[in-house]
């Protein structure tokens, strides 16, 4: 999906860092042999480097060391709307979510909108 | 003798410089590893009530009779025993396990195992050739990092440098030359200093990370034991061994080459296919590493020489570092001889006092750490040296996790919130007792974090892969609680034994599952071997009609090795023989019912991320029975009931046999075990539970 380009101003609110503790995105980082924790995101970036597109079988092999990052799709596309403030974004994250398929086969579609939105900010904020 | 044990265990008495031994026929009842190094506690500890540093505290590094073998999954490991330092609010006799070759030269060098008595005047380290037993000077070695003093005792055995060819040790050329080097089990520098922390770490990072061994071995000024063996043994059938090893290739991926692509890898997953490699950063070469005898090869080794034989949790899983840097931070923790869990625990706790404000520069508790680069290399090597070198914070981590929160006042508030997740004794939180039943009351009535993943892979971790990526399971949540009930020799005649719905988790059926597990694993992993990625072995997408290889194939191992004709259930009840025998030792130092609770975040605070606005669980996908039905469900997001633990606890002991007002044993059980001397022990104590 393409999504529009963005100004300087935008690209310096939508690659911003949100602080508080509680305005972060929560999510949780789970190993196979280690356990899990929850972990939380204050950016795009984070959150896209957060996401690994993987199988199911790729993960089930590699045995104690298998892992998934995980975070509620839903989730994100609110907080990327109430809290980055970049509704085109969510709108069309919401529309990834609203094929109801399973997290795991959402990640490279969220992936792959997080990294174009990101790419575009990059591109803005180098022109300066 | 071909029985697969080597006929004798190797006894060093510190205080006196003694070397003797003892025939492994007294011992071989218990199996061997945990249930010999129980046993042999038992007997040769003359005061179980005194500290983990108290030279009357007794150490045990056992094999077992399949260690050296060919025995599939089970020929790599070594147990170690002991009173711990680590544990709260006592340290119990506890256990730890690592894998590598340790256990293979000892049974090559002919002994079953060693057993540490008392404290040496001077610093030392016990050096085994063979039949050739010394204690050598450790002055030199003292200060010097887990990977150092293996490289100096090497060149010590060997003669400097190691030259990788034939070495002759002896006068014969079957049982006198080797091209190995010593397996060498060394502690940390000076780590007496930091005893709760402190592991033993076995060539690159074979780890026995949890109980403070390392702490242990610093307190009887041992350094370290190195043990080179260049002779065999002998096994009783070694055709039927080699035979099972054939079964089992019918449950492994390699022995299905032209059936792949099932959704789920069992436990028997390609060799050469480490699942270590993606903790490694991109780029770096690899070769797979396993332990001796394996047909897994789980670990790595790298270009780089860093991380090498490290999995699992050394890896920081949960720390939010890149691989560049936690490769780095593990290297480190394997030469500082450093407990992984404890580090694992630490850095939420500490993210949690830095949002709080409490930590850092001039503040409460005061400290010149980078807290705003946590995931740095920095980060990580400042606070890893600061325990070891009781520098800065490190001062009072080194006490350990829970001493520490306690010297800065923070232990009531931060358990009760769970910012300090330790889940029971002191333990770093691993899996949840809230939702994974089993491994919670595991640890609680127990001694440890159990780190037993029999329930875990296929009960949690594989449904939960599966709803993660809307796969159809392999079999249904009725078809795997049938599989595994029959399975769970001797409760098969129950179907709702993986039911870990709400009402479920207190049911007298976890009471046998929690019960099962204990059994099992006392006996079949920590005495015999089996190690815990590869066994047990419950649904494998090519075992018939999906049952996978357990309660056939450990006895089908053991018995080849053997010679004995043991069934599963004769092993079940060692396991609990075993396991009554450890709840001994622990109600001699001063084990007590109440005593037994989680921390309080288990009970008041649910499984779910507290970011306010964003209600989050993290997905934990576990078979239920509810009306009438099975299926997988989340579970996520429960909190535990109080009266309920305690009502389960009841359920638990009763089915023990054990009095279900204090939780000891009664006489009549520990009889009907055989075990009529510990019941004697215990009534002389005052703690013989009442029928």
């Amino acid at each position: 999906m393409a999504l529009k380009k963005v100004g300087r101003e935008e690209a310096l609110r939508f690659t911003r860092v949100v602080e508080s503790d509680e305005l972060r995105l929560p999510g949780s980082q789970i190993a196979a042999g280690a356990g899990g924790v929850f972990v939380t995101f204050g950016s795009l970036a984070e959150v896209e480097a957060f996401l690994v597109p993987t199988t199911p079988e790729e993960i089930l092999a590699s045995g104690m060391q298998g892992r998934l990052n995980h975070l509620d799709p839903p989730s994100l596309a609110m907080w990327v709307r109430d809290m980055i403030g970049d509704s085109e974004l969510a709108d069309a994250l919401d529309e990834v979510v609203a094929s109801g398929r399973a997290f795991g086969l959402l990640v490279p579609e969220m992936k792959e909108l997080l990294a174009e939105r990101l790419a575009q900010c990059e591109a803005v904020l180098a022109e300066e | 003798m071909a029985n697969g044990y080597a006929g004798k265990i190797l006894k060093v008495d510190l205080t006196t410089k003694t070397i003797g031994e003892i025939p492994t026929s007294q011992y071989e009842q218990w199996g061997g590893g945990h249930g010999m190094g129980s046993a042999i506690f038992w007997d040769l500890c003359e005061d179980p009530t005194v500290d983990g540093t108290d030279p009357k505290n007794v150490v045990t590094i056992m094999a077992g009779p399949l260690s050296g073998t060919l025995a599939s999954g089970a020929a790599g490991r070594t147990e170690v025993q002991g009173i711990g330092l680590q544990s709260m609010p006592r340290g119990w006799f506890t256990r730890s396990n690592f894998g590598g070759r340790f256990s293979t030269h000892l049974k090559y060098a002919g002994w079953d195992g060693i057993v540490i008595l008392g404290k040496s005047d001077k610093q030392v380290w016990l050096n085994i050739v063979d039949g050739k037993v010394t204690l050598e000077d450790a002055t030199s070695l003292w200060g010097l990092d887990t990977h150092a003093t293996q490289q100096k005792i090497w060149a010590s055995v060997l003669g400097a440098p190691p030259a990788g060819n034939w070495d002759t040790l002896g006068t014969t050329r079957d049982s006198g030359r080797s091209t190995q080097r010593p397996a060498v089990l060394s502690a940390g520098p000076n780590a007496e200093k930091f005893g709760p922390w402190a592991s033993l770490v076995h060539d690159g990072g074979n780890g026995a990370g949890q109980g403070g061994f390392g702490g242990v071995f610093a307190s009887k000024n041992l350094k370290a034991v190195s043990v080179l063996g260049t002779g065999g043994i002998e096994v009783a059938d070694p055709n039927a061994l080699m035979q099972a090893r054939t079964w089992l290739m019918g449950y492994a991926v390699a022995g299905n080459w032209d059936n792949q692509g099932k959704n789920v890898a069992g436990n028997w997953p390609l060799p050469a296919n480490p699942g270590t490699a993606s903790s490694f950063p991109k780029g770096t070469a690899l070769r797979p590493q396993g332990c001796a005898g394996c047909v897994r090869m789980c670990r790595c080794r790298s270009d780089k020489i860093m991380g090498n034989d490290s999995m699992c949790v050394d890896f920081f899983t949960t720390a939010g570092a890149t691989p560049e840097v936690t490769v780095v931070w593990t290297d480190l923790m394997q030469k500082l001889g450093l407990n992984a869990f404890n580090l694992v625990g630490l850095f939420p706790w500490l993210r949690g006092l830095v949002a709080e404000g409490a930590i850092g520069k001039g503040k409460a508790i005061d400290s010149s750490l980078p807290f705003e680069q946590m995931t740095s290399v920095a980060f990580g090597v400042d606070l890893m040296n600061s325990i070891v070198n009781q520098t800065d914070i490190g001062k009072d981590l080194a006490l350990g996790l829970w001493q520490c929160a306690q010297k800065w006042g923070r232990l009531d508030k931060d358990l009760a919130t769970g910012m300090l997740p330790l889940q029971e004794w002191g333990y770093v939180h691993h899996y949840d007792g809230r939702t994974e039943a089993e491994w919670g009351y595991g640890c609680l009535l127990g001694d440890r974090d159990i780190n037993e993943h029999d329930f875990n892979w296929i009960c949690y971790w594989t449904p939960t892969i599966w709803a993660a990526y809307g796969m159809t399971p392999l079999v249904t949540a009725q078809r795997m609680a049938e599989i595994m009930s029959k399975q769970m020799i001797p409760y098969s005649d129950e179907p709702n034994l993986i039911d870990y719905s709400d009402a479920g988790i207190y049911s007298e059926t976890m009471a046998k599952t929690t019960a099962w597990h204990r059994h099992y694993t006392r006996y079949y992993k920590q005495a015999l071997g089996f190690c815990d990625w590869n066994w047990a072995d419950f649904v494998n997408p090519y075992g018939p009609d999906f049952v996978g290889a357990t309660s056939i194939g450990e006895p089908k191992f053991f018995n080849a090795v053997t010679g004995k004709n043991q069934t599963f259930a004769e092993g079940m009840e060692i396991g609990r023989k075993i396991w009554n025998l450890d709840r001994a030792v622990w109600i001699l130092q001063g084990r007590t019912r109440d005593m037994e609770v989680f921390s309080d975040y288990m009970y008041d605070v649910a499984a779910t991320a507290k970011t306010p606005g964003i209600p989050y669980e993290m997905p934990y996908t576990m078979p239920v029975f509810e009306n009438g039905a099975w299926s997988y469900k989340s579970v996520a997001g429960r909190k535990l009931d109080r009266q309920k633990v305690e009502d389960f606890k009841t359920l638990f002991f009763k089915l023990e046999g054990w009095d279900t007002k204090t939780g000891w044993p009664t006489r009549k059980t520990l009889e009907d075990l055989g075990l009529k001397n510990v019941a004697d022990k215990l009534q002389g104590a005052g703690k013989l539970g009442a029928a």
